[in-house]
């Protein structure tokens, strides 16, 4: 029998804002966040952000988060694509059992180096164009001396410092990556609120690990999650993604953890929409009322019958930003021209393909005709040759015969000798073999 | 409908005094030189805890002579805090109100949201107990190694070298305080400067050494036209 599971919808939304003491500060924020596809809708899906450092020394982290977010969009996709979502399916799911686990988390583990070298050489090449100036390292050491000032010298990445956060959805596993502080919270249909990766206890008082990191990839966290389509209630209905500045304006991660079952509460009763609406200044009140630092928080929902709406408002214009990356980043419109594009190579290399192949098969034909056209020439140029010969000889001994008996020698040859009138050189296929043959080639 | 935002709370800036009560600090009016200074910086910490509002700074104080014992034991903001007067007498046990600072640097009852804690340490002398032990349990807790550790000689007779040890980064020296004057320009610095930088949210990489630099101002130079008294 033949079972038709539908597969899950997601959205996803999601917005940074400047924290309040950047405010008074001046900071920048130094967020970043970023999602594809765009649309927030379809899978594959993936949400990543980013928390710049605040430290003097981080000075450029604004841009540093912006390349981490972009970065890592661009090689998770780039690994989705080329191992064909992992190379873990429905079908085989169920056989590898804890082995497409431990394989998936393999696979992911060696992407991070990528990951991080991608995020690097973006860092270089922002460098290359923008030298750091004279009054960012007077700033630095101003406010952290000669040892910050030689820590940035010894260590250019550290100025562009910023953790990483990363959620992927597919149609049959989410898998969560983490490097640094910050909390991505997993939400059940009965709202209950926990942490796929937990804190590490040994980063407190606002250290983190970080992309600045020498072989920062060793640093991420990744915890896997496949999604059983027959048994929808163990799927997450609601992933939350947010930088430390969200969890440090509560006094607990059991008064932080209440975030979980009040989005879900209010997505289910008044839709995606009218959360996404409210986000910005709502983020911007928590700020303000707690840790003063910039807060950012990414939400992927999955659709429910629960839910009263099931849209997406448009992508808010300040997160189009872009900024320039390691080689052409690829959104999901991208994906699906490069997709069709090499669709369309294909067809098109498999008909050139066919061309060449009739052309040779013809080429073969004609040559094979042509010679054989030669070949049947020469041999009736011989046979002719032959029959004039024969004529001769024939009319020689008839001249014999009829000087043996006394005729007169004939002056012209016997009509049944004449080839046949109908025979003409023009026509190579028909001629006459003896008096009345045709040779039928 | 509405989000709930919960219940919001700023980041805890835990700033604890550790006093030296012993008997030398009755001489030359150390100990009510001590009081004034920190009574007078009150009034600035409050200011300076003003101008960052996402930072609740809360204020203890631990007093050690014979033995050690809180004097303020709960953390109090601020706003609300109130310096009671100390008196001096008996002999130099550093090392147990360190060990009792570092039972109130666990988790619980700390928060792991916590900003790094701020810990002064005044002393004129030469500890009587067992320091190392007393700095070794502090340091074995992670906000006892996260925490901004800094300390104040009072007079030139002061052991430094414990003070050192306390403070545990080579950059930061001990701050001399040889007259009233000098005592009030260094409380004031480290109640206010130091406070100040610590209670900004300013996150940086995880020292692959375990070690914390949350960057220092650089502290007051002394006033030469004061005369040493101490």
């Amino acid at each position: 029998m033949v079972k038709n599971i539908l597969l899950p919808q997601w959205l996803c939304t999601g917005r940074s804002v400047r924290g309040a003491a950047h405010d008074r500060s001046g900071l920048p924020n130094q967020d970043a966040i970023d999602w594809e596809p765009k649309s927030g809708t379809n899978l594959p899906l993936i949400l990543a952000i980013s928390d710049g450092h605040g430290s003097a020394k981080s000075f450029r982290s604004d841009r540093g988060s912006q390349f981490a977010v972009k970065t890592a969009i661009d090689v998770i996709q780039t690994f989705l694509l080329t191992t064909d979502n992992g190379g873990v399916h429905g079908s085989n799911l169920r056989q590898m059992g804890d082995l497409a686990e431990r394989r998936l988390k393999q696979q992911l583990t060696e992407r991070l180096e990528a990951l991080v070298a991608g995020w690097q050489e973006s860092v270089r090449q922002d460098l290359a164009s923008f030298p750091f100036t004279d009054l960012e390292k007077v700033k630095v050491l101003k406010q952290e001396g000669e040892k910050g000032l030689g820590s940035i010298q010894a260590n250019p990445l550290l100025v562009y410092g910023a953790t990483l956060l990363i959620v992927v959805i597919t149609e049959v596993f989410i898998a969560y990556l983490q490097l640094g502080d910050g909390d991505i919270l997993r939400v059940d249909a009965s709202g209950v609120t926990t942490k796929p990766i937990t804190r590490d206890p040994n980063l407190i008082g606002n250290e983190t690990t970080s992309l600045c990191m020498e072989k920062a990839w060793t640093q991420f966290k990744i915890e896997v999650e496949f999604l059983p389509q027959s048994a929808p209630s163990k799927i997450p209905v609601l992933i939350l993604l947010s930088t430390d500045g969200y969890s440090n304006s509560y006094s607990s991660d059991e008064e932080f953890f209440k975030i979980g079952q009040d989005y879900l509460h209010e997505i289910r009763e008044g839709g995606m929409a009218s959360v996404d609406r409210q986000l910005e200044a709502f983020l911007s009140g928590i700020s303000s009322g707690g840790s003063g630092d910039d807060i950012t928080l990414g939400i992927v929902k999955r659709v429910e019958s629960l839910d009263r709406q099931h849209h997406l408002p448009k992508r808010p214009a300040a997160l189009e930003k872009t900024i320039k990356t390691r080689g052409s980043l690829m959104s999901a419109g991208d994906v699906n021209r490069q997709k069709k594009t090499a669709s369309n190579s294909k067809l098109l290399g498999q008909l050139v393909s066919l061309a060449l192949l009739l052309a040779i098969v013809s080429t073969f034909a004609s040559g094979y005709l042509f010679f054989r056209l030669r070949s049947i020439e020469a041999s009736l140029i011989k046979v002719q040759k032959e029959q004039s010969k024969d004529r001769d000889e024939i009319a020689n001994l008839n001249d014999r015969i009829d000087k043996m008996q006394g005729k007169p020698p004939r002056t012209k040859r016997d009509k049944s000798l004449q080839p046949h009138p109908k025979s003409t050189p023009t026509d190579p296929n028909f001629t006459e073999y003896g008096p009345n043959q045709k040779l039928k080639l | 409908m509405p989000l709930n935002p919960g219940q919001l709370t700023n980041r805890p800036l835990h700033f604890i005094w550790i006093c030296d009560c012993s008997g030398s600090m009755s001489v030359g009016g150390k100990i009510s030189s001590l009081n004034n200074a920190i009574r007078d910086v009150i009034p600035l910490m409050q200011q300076e805890a003003d101008r960052n509002p996402n930072a609740e700074v809360l204020v203890r104080a631990i007093k050690f002579a014979s033995g050690a014992q809180w004097h303020t034991a709960q953390p109090t903001p601020i706003q609300d805090f109130k310096w009671t007067d100390l008196t001096a007498d008996g002999v130099t046990d550093m090392g147990k109100a360190l060990a009792m600072v570092a039972e109130q640097l666990k988790t619980p009852p700390m928060t792991d949201r916590a900003l790094p804690p701020v810990l002064v340490l005044i002393s004129d002398g030469h500890p009587t107990d067992d320091f190392s032990s007393g700095l070794r349990q502090l340091m074995e807790q992670p906000w006892g190694k996260k925490a901004v550790r800094m300390a104040i000689g009072i007079g030139a007779d002061a052991d430094y070298e414990p003070l050192q040890k306390f403070i545990g980064h080579a950059e930061i020296q001990p701050l001399q305080a040889n007259n009233p004057e000098d005592l009030v320009r260094q409380i004031k610095w480290v109640s206010t400067a130091v406070m100040g930088a610590v209670s900004a949210p300013m996150s940086q990489p995880h020292d692959t050494f375990g070690k914390t630099f949350v960057p220092i101002p650089q502290p007051p130079s002394l006033l030469d036209t004061v005369a040493d008294v101490w």
